[in-house]
């Protein structure tokens, strides 16, 4: 299975949800702080973190942006708060997803799973191009202008879903089960987030978007630059 | 809110008091010195002719011979005549009723029958009478031997005067008339500020603004009233304030409780979920403790998820993410994910045949469908059937069972929190929040849930939303408004 960095302040939480990690098949290492987890994530370069909100020290949004200045593993936030704050705040610092607490298992477990999928490569898939932008499937690799943009696996992910059909227009919800793996119970709010670091990649002017447009009262959809065609 | 009616009435009742006050005020002051004046200048007049009359007619008598000749009376009356001039008239009436005047409207049947009487009988005597239809004093007295003379002195003049005065006593009173009724609008105006201002700071503070007071300055009576009501306005603020306060208190409390129960339940119910993974290796008593553990763990973690929606929903704090939604496929999808399939007949009519789309909250509609579908399979029995129904203006969810329904006693106290229709039943896995959450989520929606149980046939919920069109959504750019919305609470 994976590698797991479990950040979680609280021993009992800590202890209990490595048992269910480890029952899983999962290998988990843990951190009770927010500097030990950046220490921990420097050492075992996890495949997946699980990040508690409320930590001493550092808290989980100042840990999630540490991680992703230099890497895109897979983060799912830990809040146990299901405040709108404590979660878009968790997401525009870079989360993959977030479980509230008190979670079950299996949707921890299932959480888990979906985002690791995000990770695999696709099958081979033909390069796609717009304008400046190159989209390489196999590579997992994204570059504007020949920069390497450094996607994470769920902004790829959601950009590949919505550039195979380019000018189809894609629901939140329906894009919620493509690269969330979500059905209705789904927080549309992880689209909207996640659309907008997409944006602040891609774009010229994250602002006035260009590529990644919103359709109003129904979602977004991919708009190819008109030299592209 | 009840009118009060006396201050639209309390100026004209005011106005028409103070002018029926001055009205006969100056009513009675004008007739009664009306009537003293004239009294006093009639006399004054009439006294003033009998002296002067009975002067000249003395004067007269004593030029008379004791028979005189009807040449020396007519030099007489000419003499009087012209001794008269313009302050009387003289009618000389011989004893044989000829007569001699010097007006031509005065004659012998001018003479008032009473002075002829007096006259006749020998004495000087004056009577006030009216001749040629006007008002004369008239002076007679017959010489010895002589014809009567009776002088006219004309009242004409002093009674015109008293009509003047008399139209000047009635135009005045018709002046302090309008003049008070002027005066009581004036003082209406004045006293009708004080209570206008009262009444409306009363509506103020029916309506919430607790903060509403009255000016207190002055030492009058007004002061006192918005002293008062002061007082009052600042108790009720205060008492109020502190309800808010406690209830605040409480919804904090409870919001902190449960806040403060997660991180143990996490533990909890994450150690349960492993504990129940390994279960097939525990012998019985342990088996069946683990089952227990595990079941009322999550019950646990429900009811505390419960408590915090419900707190978040009391203070506001429950933003809405609005999207288009298929009604119907997301109730299939809640039904789907549930695991519900083989129990659950969907239907849709009208409208949700051709799927039903509004702008919702999914993730609140969901919790709406599942807790009226789950309270239906877990207290009713099948078949549960569930029906889209959709129209212009709302769409509409229906969820019944073929249960017993619930008792008419309980009906209208089911969305209460904590309810149990039946206390010696088991809570079963609900908190006892669901159908609270569920009728408080449709509000947020705009919309409303309701029961009915019509004897003989189950329990029927009906959830009614308004229906909206997806263009434009509320607030706008959904990236936007979401990300910026939610920040704010």
């Amino acid at each position: 299975m994976a590698s797991i960095l479990l950040v979680e302040d609280d021993p009992s939480v800590r202890e209990a949800v490595g048992m269910a990690l480890e029952g899983d098949g999962h290998r988990v290492t843990t951190a009770a702080t927010g500097d030990e987890a950046i220490e921990r994530w420097r050492q075992h370069r996890p495949e997946l973190v699980l990040l508690d909100v409320m930590l001493p020290g550092k808290d989980g949004f100042e840990v999630c942006r540490a991680i992703r200045a230099h890497d895109q593993v897979p983060i799912i936030m830990l809040t146990a708060r299901s405040d709108a704050f404590d979660i878009v705040v968790g997401l525009e610092s870079g989360a993959d997803d977030y479980v509230t607490k008190p979670f079950e298992t299996r949707v921890l477990l299932a959480r888990i799973k979906a985002v690791l999928r995000r990770q695999e490569r696709p099958a081979a898939e033909p390069v796609l191009r717009f304008g400046d932008l190159v989209i390489d499937p196999g590579g997992m690799a994204v570059t504007l202008r020949g920069v390497d943009l450094r996607l994470t696996p769920t902004e790829l992910r959601l950009l590949l879903e919505l550039a195979r059909r380019p000018g189809q227009v894609f629901t939140r919800a329906l894009l919620l089960e493509r690269v969330w793996d979500y059905s209705y119970l789904g927080d549309s709010r992880l689209v909207d987030v996640c659309v907008q670091r997409l944006r602040g990649k891609i774009e010229d002017d994250p602002a006035h978007p260009t590529l990644v447009q919103t359709v109003r009262g129904v979602g977004y959809k991919l708009v190819p630059p008109a030299s592209a065609q | 809110m009840t009118r009060i009616v006396s201050v639209s009435r309390l100026r004209p009742r005011l106005v028409a008091t103070f002018a029926l006050v001055a009205a006969f005020t100056s009513a009675g002051v004008a007739v009664t010195s009306y009537y003293i004046t004239r009294e006093a200048v009639l006399r004054r007049e009439e006294a003033a002719a009998g002296t002067e009359g009975q002067a000249v007619l003395a004067d007269a008598v004593a030029t008379l011979p004791d028979r005189p000749t009807r040449a020396q009376v007519l030099t007489l009356v000419e003499r009087l005549k012209a001794r008269a001039g313009a302050e009387f008239d003289v009618v000389a009436v011989n004893e044989d009723g000829t007569f001699e005047t010097t007006s031509l409207s005065l004659s012998a049947d001018s003479v008032p029958v009473a002075l002829a009487g007096a006259v006749d009988a020998g004495r000087i005597g004056q009577v006030r009478a009216t001749a040629a239809d006007e008002p004369f004093v008239v002076v007679g007295g017959r010489p010895p031997g002589a014809p009567a003379f009776y002088l006219f002195f004309p009242l004409e003049d002093v009674l015109d005067d008293l009509v003047l005065l008399r139209n000047v006593l009635a135009a005045a009173g018709v002046a302090a008339v309008v003049l008070s009724g002027f005066v009581g609008a004036l003082a209406a105006r004045g006293l009708l500020r004080p209570l206008r201002e009262t009444r409306n700071a009363a509506h103020r503070l029916e309506v919430g603004l607790l903060g509403t007071r009255l000016p207190e300055e002055g030492g009058d009576e007004f002061a006192d009233l918005g002293h008062a009501f002061n007082r009052m306005a600042e108790a009720l603020e205060a008492s109020i304030g502190d309800l808010r306060a406690l209830e605040a208190s409480h919804r904090r409390f409870v919001a902190d409780v449960s806040h403060e129960l997660r991180t143990p339940l996490t533990a909890l119910t994450t150690a349960a979920d492993v504990l129940e993974a390994h279960r097939a290796g525990l012998d019985d008593p342990g088996g069946r403790a683990a089952r227990l553990l595990v079941r009322e763990s999550h019950r646990l973690a429900t009811l505390v998820e419960d408590l915090m929606e419900i707190s978040r929903l009391d203070a506001g704090a429950a933003p809405m993410s609005w999207e288009p939604v298929d009604v119907a496929a997301l109730v299939g999808s809640a039904v789907a994910t549930r695991g519900w399939s083989g129990q659950v007949q969907l239907g849709t009519t009208g409208d949700g045949a051709r799927g039903v789309t509004t702008v919702a909250d999914p993730r609140r509609l969901d919790a709406i469908v599942a807790n009226l579908i789950g309270n239906a399979l877990e207290h009713g029995r099948p078949p549960v059937r569930v029906l889209v129904t959709a129209s212009a203006q709302e769409v509409v969810v229906v969820v019944n069972d073929a249960g017993s329904g619930i008792a008419p006693d309980h009906l209208d106290r089911v969305f209460d929190r904590f309810y149990k229709a039946d206390p010696a039943r088991p809570g079963g896995r609900g908190s006892g929040l669901g159908l609270a959450i569920a009728k408080e989520n449709a509000r947020m929606h705009g919309g409303d849930l309701t029961v009915a149980s019509p004897s003989g046939s189950g329990a029927t919920f009906t959830l009614r939303l308004p229906r909206r069109v997806a263009e434009p959504l509320p607030g706008g750019d959904p990236t936007v408004t979401t990300a910026s919305h939610d920040r704010i609470l």
